[in-house]
């Protein structure tokens, strides 16, 4: 060998970091600039040159039109609200069904799993037009309940949690059973707390999927005080009307943001929930 | 112990009637507009069997869309696994700076599209765009990402594998990590050395059945795409970004032509369902292969 | 093929110290076991030795050559690993012929391709084949060759890896607790198999493994392992008859070996009341053990280390009985075990016993438990002893 191992294990390391790194300031290059262009006064952002930094700082002013021209804060909070409703009556859903699957016996039992089978494979975007309509008819139509509702029933969720269920021994079952228990308290005392590692991935998944969003607010949805986050940001750049990119860039800053930190955050965790994306489809 | 059938019942009702009012029912029904001439609001429906199929057949427009989302599918799924993979290798392959690398390169899939898509319509705005700036500054000719009718469908697949790469990466590195550390010894020893070599003979054998499985992952969530479109081109410039999504949406509730946007629909599921069906035998490969 | 110099090796992990300044020479052609539970580094021994791993200091010779810039590849070893590590995707004849492809032709000569478009790859595949076969119908497996892993059983997989070894015809073999994941029959089998392999190739094996039995039935030497050092390095003889610490002692021999406290008091060494010889002068006050082995039966006559106790405990084993007594003279409840044939009568539990154990016969390791020189009291020394 021409060079001795350290010597070898010093190149291959040094190129492997200039190879990553150039990789991750072009994919990180976007949120650099969004966070450095909310900084930057009007005359700054459109330059002939590049201009990296701001020479004057208009943090103040920009964060100010953002939050004063379209009610962002207000975009923030639908969001929470919505995404926990959603996530909340999901599990309410979800786990007595995901109980009864798992450990249960009931006649159409195959025939109700194929069901969910099925209903796992279609994507939210089919089933877009009937529950429009039948919204309509129902004059639910932009309200939060309209999109929080047609979202409480979670295939995947069933799915998911009755796999995790299967492997809960069916003697803590019985046990509780010979305790008295009913099969309802058993599901929320007994088969809930064994299953919260579970729940924190699909709850991750849930959110982070329902924050994000589009399609369906932007179907059921015309005022913008019930705008989520997605919806939100199309009606500040229409405000906007893409003159001066400063504000809006710190518009997208505050919606980026709570996602963004949930991700720093938890990163183990919102990877495992997000993953779960790519088994559902 | 057999359960009395009616705690059964309450325990699986919830589930089941919001399972066939929001899920299965809705798409019964699309499948049945789809054979009609229904639009929104009409009081009245005629039934036209395979007319709105025909019509699908011949139109330009839907084959257009057809055609815009096949190509961006293909360039997605391949930009992404390729970086995907690329990147997994790269971060496995040693433990400095893991944690950072896997994290600036699954930034983009945790971000809000919608809002990350604005701030890439000024990246790639044609005067004072990051983008263009950075080609001036090495010598080369700026353009017009999004309004360049032969440019914009590729701009936004370029965002599309932004935004997914990093998925693609996440499930690799899961797939590296399954390799037993002890073939890898076991090939060391048998001297293969080189990087190459190793990729070769052992990672990209034994990375078989994850690759399929990245591949139709990403190939359904890209034939999704609907955000991009609809924030930074509507389906223009001369329908060169018109995608499948963005046709039903303009159909169904643009022109509210609920019955040709159903037909539509039924191609879009048949399209995921086909894809699904793909990453079910890849996930059984996966658990059939030690 | 010379020695092998291994010379201060350590290696820590985070902060787990698992070898400390390790030194260990491996003699030509003989069949060497690191023995140890698990924690004391044999199996990180030996990954350096292969070159899978980096040590933080020391140095590694085979003969005058420096091991440690080669790559395992370069290192002329082979190893056989507890989970086979059999390459799933390969045929078991692809498995095997792999390190001799590695070996035979170089980079380019390996490219995709390659193989259809020169005859000179061509024969070189060919000649790997042939020596590939004729290894694997020496270990029997050449049925086998068109199958994939996932359809062979434990045993066949491992002399497929085996095999895929032996190819090479390398300077040294290493084993990683090859027989863990077989079943008690097959791997007394292939502990003979592996025994025969290695007096018939001449070539030195270096083994691991956690079992006794197997170390002791296997082995030219044996070096006993504890916490990133070697206690002992000797024949399997040596190692049972003349332990070097208390915890090689403890380790081989089944049933364990038995111990009992013993004081110093002076020169005289003192257990269970009574002074049983002399020892090195500079130990006084210590607290040390004496130990002897449940095989030695139950002697008779008043000569030696007499013990007085009850029956706990008699388990039948159709050989033979191991009788636990409980001892009287003890301030803890100690118990000895007996291993006695299984003719001999009037033994039930609860039963009193009185036992003389020849001094001759007895271990004695001090505080720190290395061994202790000892030399039994002459007046209780049996005459035949």
């Amino acid at each position: 060998m021409m060079l001795t191992f350290s010597a070898r294990t010093f190149l291959f390391r040094a190129l492997r970091h200039l190879l990553l790194m150039a990789g991750a300031l072009v994919f990180l290059a976007p949120f650099i600039w969004m966070v450095l262009t909310s900084l930057k006064p009007v005359d700054e952002v459109f330059t002939r040159e590049l201009t990296l930094l701001p020479t004057r700082l208009a943090l103040v002013e920009n964060y100010t039109e953002a939050l004063t021209r379209v009610p962002l804060l207000r975009y923030l909070w639908n969001g929470l609200l919505v995404c926990t409703a959603i996530l909340v009556l999901q599990i309410v859903v979800l786990l007595p069904a995901a109980y009864a699957f798992a450990k249960l016996q009931f006649r159409g039992k195959t025939w109700a799993w194929r069901l969910v089978l099925l209903a796992l494979m279609i994507p939210h975007q089919a089933t877009a037009i009937p529950t429009y309509v039948m919204l309509h008819h129902l004059g639910m139509l932009n309200t939060l309940s309209a999109l929080i509702v047609p979202f409480s029933i979670s295939a995947f969720g069933i799915f998911l949690m009755r796999q995790f269920f299967r492997t809960v021994p069916d003697d803590l079952v019985h046990a509780a059973r010979l305790d008295g228990m009913s099969e309802f308290e058993l599901v929320w005392r007994v088969m809930l707390p064994t299953a919260v590692p579970a729940l924190f991935a699909f709850a991750i998944f849930s959110v982070v999927w329902h924050w994000n969003d589009y399609f369906w607010p932007l179907l059921v949805i015309s005022s913008p005080e019930l705008a989520t986050p997605p919806l939100g940001t199309m009606f500040f750049r229409n405000e906007e009307a893409g003159i001066n990119y400063g504000p809006l860039m710190a518009g997208t800053v505050l919606i980026t943001a709570p996602l963004l930190l949930l991700f720093i955050a938890a990163q183990k965790r919102f990877i495992e929930g997000v993953t779960l994306t790519g088994v559902k489809g | 112990m057999r359960v009395h059938p009616l705690n059964t019942l309450l325990l699986l009702s919830p589930a089941t009637v919001l399972l066939l009012v929001f899920l299965l029912g809705p798409v019964a029904v699309v499948a049945v507009l789809s054979l009609t001439d229904w639009q929104f609001g009409a009081a009245t429906l005629n039934w036209v069997g395979l007319a709105n199929y025909a019509e699908l057949w011949s139109d330009p427009v839907f084959r257009q869309s057809l055609a815009n989302t096949l190509l961006y599918l293909v360039l997605v799924t391949a930009g992404a696994v390729a970086i995907g993979l690329g990147t997994a290798l790269l971060i496995e392959s040693d433990t400095q700076l893991r944690g950072f690398y896997r994290t600036a390169f699954f930034m983009p899939v945790a971000s809000t599209l919608i809002a990350m898509a604005v701030v890439w319509q000024f990246l790639l705005h044609p005067s004072a765009g990051l983008v263009n700036h950075m080609l001036q500054w090495v010598g080369l000719q700026p353009q017009d990402w999004l309004n360049n009718r032969r440019l914009a469908l590729y701009s936004l697949a370029a965002i599309g594998v932004w935004q997914m790469a990093g998925l693609a990466m996440v499930l690799f590195l899961a797939g590296l990590k399954s390799i037993p550390q002890d073939v890898r010894d076991a090939a060391a020893l048998d001297g293969v050395t080189h990087p190459w070599e190793r990729f070769r003979r052992i990672t990209w054998p034994l990375l078989g059945p994850t690759t399929l499985f990245v591949v139709t992952v990403c190939a359904i969530r890209a034939l999704q795409v609907f955000d991009t479109v609809h924030v930074l081109t509507r389906g223009g410039p001369n329908k060169s970004t018109e995608v499948l999504l963005h046709t039903i949406y303009a159909e169904g509730f643009g022109f509210f032509r609920m019955g040709y946007a159903s037909a539509m629909t039924v191609v879009f599921i048949a399209g995921i369902f086909f894809l699904t069906q793909v990453q079910h035998s890849a996930m059984e490969r996966k658990t059939h292969y030690a | 093929m010379p020695d092998i110099h291994i010379h201060g090796l350590s290696k820590q992990f985070g902060a787990t110290h698992v070898l400390k300044g390790l030194d260990l020479t491996v003699r030509d052609g003989e069949f060497l076991t690191l023995l140890g539970s698990s924690g004391c580094g044999k199996s990180t021994l030996l990954r350096l030795i292969a070159g899978l791993d980096q040590p933080d200091a020391g140095t590694l010779h085979l003969g005058e050559r420096d091991l440690l810039p080669l790559s395992p590849g370069e290192r002329d070893c082979a190893m056989v690993f507890q989970s086979y590590a059999l390459y799933p995707h390969m045929t078991v004849g692809e498995n095997i012929c792999t390190p001799l492809l590695m070996r035979g032709l170089n980079f380019w000569q390996r490219l995709p391709g390659m193989r259809w478009l020169l005859p000179a790859v061509r024969r070189q595949h060919a000649a790997a084949e042939a020596s590939a076969r004729k290894v694997a119908h020496s270990l029997g497996i050449d049925a086998l060759w068109g199958r994939k892993p996932a359809q062979l059983s434990g045993g066949q997989r491992q002399r497929v890896a085996l095999a895929r070894a032996m190819v090479r015809h390398p300077a040294v073999f290493l084993f990683d607790e090859p027989l863990s994941n077989l079943d008690a029959n097959l791997r007394q089998a292939l502990r003979a198999e592996i025994r025969q392999l290695h007096d018939q190739l001449g070539v030195t094996f270096i083994y691991v493994t956690h079992d006794q039995h197997e170390a002791m039935s296997m082995s030219d030497r044996v070096a006993v392992m504890r916490e990133g050092r070697v206690l002992q390095l000797g024949t399997p003889d040596e190692i049972y008859r003349q332990p070097a610490h208390v915890e090689v002692a403890r380790f081989v021999g089944a049933p364990r070996i038995n111990l009992l406290p013993a004081e110093i008091r002076g020169a005289g060494i003192w257990v269970q009341g009574q002074q049983i010889g002399h020892v090195p002068p500079g130990q006084e006050g210590a607290a040390c053990q004496v130990g002897f082995r449940p095989q030695l039966g139950l002697q008779d006559g008043d000569k030696g280390l007499a013990l007085q106790g009850r029956i706990s405990g008699v388990e039948y084993t159709g050989a033979e009985l191991i009788v636990t007594v409980q001892l009287a003279h003890t301030q803890a409840q100690e118990q000895v075990v007996f291993c006695l044939p299984a003719q001999q009568a009037g033994l039930r539990v609860g039963e009193p016993l009185q036992a003389w154990v020849p001094l001759a016969q007895l271990h004695v390791f001090g505080a720190d438990g290395q061994r202790l020189a000892f030399e039994p009291l002459s007046t209780q020394l049996d005459a035949a002893a």
